[in-house]
């Protein structure tokens, strides 16, 4: 017959018990604690106007706290996308005399749609909404 | 008039500290001599760069200023103001890279003499965690002057975790404080730099010290030892400080000869400046994930390229475990071959990685 234990032991045990249910709840804030809340910036961003828009020119702004590469094209069209390389994030620029969009971190190519055309990047950049209103150029959240 | 003796002050504290058993410990214990005893050196030599590092990074601390707006500031202010500033920032810059390159060169020697055999398991596993905190230090320390290269070193390192599937956008929230790198990313790796990393170092240190000194050097499998070996204390440990001071001279006439520079202050709506690269000890990584095409097969390349490095990573933590001949004190070929490949292809991409 198994031995009843003696109240040392069940007292041990509840102390432990307590102590591991407790840790959790501690553990589990500690962990949510580091995590930053998210914040997402929702929001637009005038750029400028049409006239300041030169053909065949980009330029990097920020919207919130992220980069945004705004480009004209050799048609005028103003175009936005998310500044940040898709490959390992680097802030990309716009090649006036290949008409194209570059990374120099890791050699990653956009064509003008975003899509990647060589490198290493296998996903488009980010396209960002953009509206001219009263002649003035802005830039928003997605 | 109130008078000490010297004799009674030492005898006060023999009678409550365990000098005795201390000594008796150390000058009993001996130091193999063989034909690759050089190698035991390197090992020491990675905690004199450590002790350097904190003595030198304390005394930064005293300038530096973790946030965007100041952190360029008060380096330039510590290079070009505060006297011999110039001279503690670049020793600590230059031993930081010494003490990552002693600390490849005592990993690698031990794999080749598989010191890590039976019983010095945890001797290996607590010397991978040392080399995982020492990147670390690496990585955190690389950021804080906030110049271009250090912003875009960091981008791209917080960044690479991202492909790793479920976790990976979790790991590098946490790493920037945010989706992007800013003032919170500063702030951690700050924090992590002068506080997590070298309490975690100094605890993990501490044990495999200890280790050491339980169970001494390990001869190499097979190896002739010549018969007189030496006596740890004082005689090896006095040739370990003469090594140490050989170091201290050669670290402070770098430091002195090619001060550690700084570069333009990080801009973050600044596209990334040609030639970027991170530090020598992660150019492997970042050459492979240069060159690997996106996809392969089914699988993302990137991907690919993180878990077969963390997996590596795991494989050197278990390799005593791995390594079933060592056990039996018996030379492993095959684990020295592999273990000679992987070290060439790290080599060799660091090669190509300066001339790309």
């Amino acid at each position: 017959m198994q031995k009843k234990p003696d109240r040392r032991t069940v007292l041990n045990r509840i102390l432990y018990l307590w102590a591991a249910v407790t840790s959790v709840p501690i553990i589990s804030s500690i962990i949510r604690f580091i995590f930053p809340p998210a914040r997402a910036f929702v929001g637009s961003k005038v750029i400028g106007t049409v006239d300041e828009m030169q053909p065949n020119t980009g330029k990097v702004v920020q919207l919130g706290e992220r980069p945004v590469i705004v480009i004209t094209t050799k048609d005028g069209e103003p175009i936005a996308y998310g500044a940040n390389c898709t490959h390992l994030g680097c802030v990309v620029r716009y090649r006036e005399e290949r008409g194209d969009i570059y990374c120099a971190c890791h050699g990653s190519v956009f064509n003008i749609e975003g899509q990647p055309v060589s490198g290493p990047a296998s996903r488009p950049l980010e396209e960002i909404p953009i509206k001219i209103e009263n002649d003035q150029v802005s830039i928003t959240t997605a | 008039m109130f008078y000490i003796n010297r004799a009674t002050v030492v005898e006060w504290f023999r009678n409550r500290l365990p000098v005795d058993t201390l000594m008796e410990h150390l000058t009993s214990k001996q130091v193999p001599r063989h034909r690759h005893s050089i190698w035991y050196y390197f090992g020491g030599l990675t905690l004199f760069f450590f002790i350097v590092q904190v003595i030198t990074g304390i005394l930064l601390m005293f300038y530096y200023r973790p946030t965007p707006d100041h952190a360029y500031e008060s380096i330039l202010f510590i290079m070009n103001e505060v006297r011999y500033g110039w001279l503690i920032r670049s020793t600590h810059s230059w031993a930081a890279n010494l003490m990552i390159g002693t600390l490849f060169i005592h990993l690698i020697s031990v794999f080749f003499m598989q010191a890590y055999r039976p019983p010095r398991e945890m001797m290996w596993i607590s010397g991978v965690v040392l080399l995982g905190l020492v990147l670390g230090f690496g990585f955190t320390g690389y950021l804080l002057p906030w110049d271009e290269m250090a912003f875009y070193a960091t981008q791209i390192g917080t960044e690479i975790p991202k492909s790793i599937p479920i976790v990976g956008e979790s790991i590098m929230v946490l790493l920037r404080g945010g989706q992007e790198i800013g003032s919170a990313t500063l702030t951690r790796m700050y924090s992590l730099h002068v506080v997590v990393l070298p309490l975690a170092t100094l605890l993990i240190v501490g044990l495999h010290l200890f280790l050491n000194q339980y169970y001494g050097v390990s001869t190499p499998v097979k190896t002739t030892k010549r018969k007189n070996s030496i006596q740890f204390f004082p005689n090896y440990m006095l040739r370990d400080l003469r090594v140490w001071l050989i170091a201290f001279l050669a670290l402070l006439s770098v430091a002195m000869i090619y001060p550690w520079g700084l570069g333009e202050e990080a801009d973050i709506l600044k596209p990334a400046p040609e030639g970027i690269k991170p530090e020598w000890y992660f150019l492997p990584l970042y050459q492979t994930l240069k060159i690997v095409p996106p996809r392969i097969w089914y699988f993302d390349g990137e991907a690919l390229v993180n878990i077969v490095f963390l997996f590596g990573g795991i494989l050197l933590i278990v390799l005593p475990f791995i390594d079933r001949r060592s056990r039996n004190k018996e030379r492993n070929i095959f684990i020295k071959v592999v273990g000679l490949i992987i070290l060439i292809y790290l080599i060799g991409m660091t090669i190509f990685a300066y001339m790309d």
